[in-house]
């Protein structure tokens, strides 16, 4: 399962809720979009409400796994593929 | 140019940057209308109605997004097919970006074929359609289709 490109919500974990005092709400959870995920945790962009598109780059942020108690997002299920039919076939 | 004659089907969306950039700087009369169903999810996780509706728009963007690729990608294989051989039709192009690939159903005199394609070949032969890129997607088919010449597999 591959979360880049996705719109997650993330719950802070107390260390990560002091690591990111005045980057990330107070309090509750909070909403951004996964631009890549390494071995040090996700890069997201961040963005609340309605804002002015930034021109050029947009300002990523790296949450460490460290400081993620649990993320959730909406998962829609792929659509089935077609599949050839096995068994015996009139000639 | 007509109508595709193949079907496209996105499952999950995968939203880019621009996707949800864009999808922010929409005022919020210009949001989608939440079903019962996402009302009730949006409160079940504790999000407003609004931040619900801006990342479900943003999904919309990156579903049209993909579909347009869908759409530029089909195209490319119908002409390739018609290379290897006429009774060779492509039926549909299927997106499973979560899993990093997307599945192209050719229907063969035998029956339907699935051709499983990284997202990354793709994106390469999309963007850039290098000769590289090209001639891998061209062994796949073939590959995929049973019609393989064993010089010329897929070398990712």
């Amino acid at each position: 399962m591959d979360v880049n490109g996705q719109i997650v919500r993330f719950h802070l974990s107390p260390q990560g809720r002091t690591a990111l005092k005045g980057l990330v709400p107070a309090s509750g959870s909070f909403q951004a979009l996964v631009v890549e995920t390494g071995s040090l945790g996700p890069l997201v962009l961040k963005l609340a409400g309605r804002v002015k598109p930034p021109v050029g780059a947009v300002p990523v942020m790296l949450l460490r796994w460290d400081y993620i108690a649990t993320m959730t997002y909406n998962y829609h299920e792929d659509a089935p593929v077609a599949k050839a039919r096995i068994g015996f076939t009139r000639a | 140019m007509g109508a595709p004659d193949f079907q496209v089907v996105i499952g999950e969306s995968s939203i880019s940057p621009a996707d949800w950039v864009r999808a922010s700087a929409v005022p919020g009369r210009g949001l989608p209308e939440l079903t019962d169903e996402q009302k009730k999810v949006a409160r079940g996780f504790k999000i407003s109605e609004e931040e619900y509706a801006r990342a479900e728009l943003a999904r919309l963007y990156g579903q049209e997004r993909l579909r347009a690729r869908a759409q530029q990608l089909g195209q490319l294989v119908e002409q390739m097919l018609m290379g290897i051989g006429s009774e060779y039709r492509l039926r549909a192009v299927t997106s499973e970006i979560t899993k990093l690939r997307w599945i192209l159903t050719v229907m063969a005199p035998e029956g339907p074929v699935n051709i499983f394609l990284p997202r990354s070949l793709v994106d390469d032969v999309l963007d850039w359609q290098a000769r590289e890129v090209m001639e891998d997607l061209r062994s796949r088919l073939m590959y995929g289709v049973g019609r393989d010449d064993p010089a010329a597999k897929p070398h990712r």
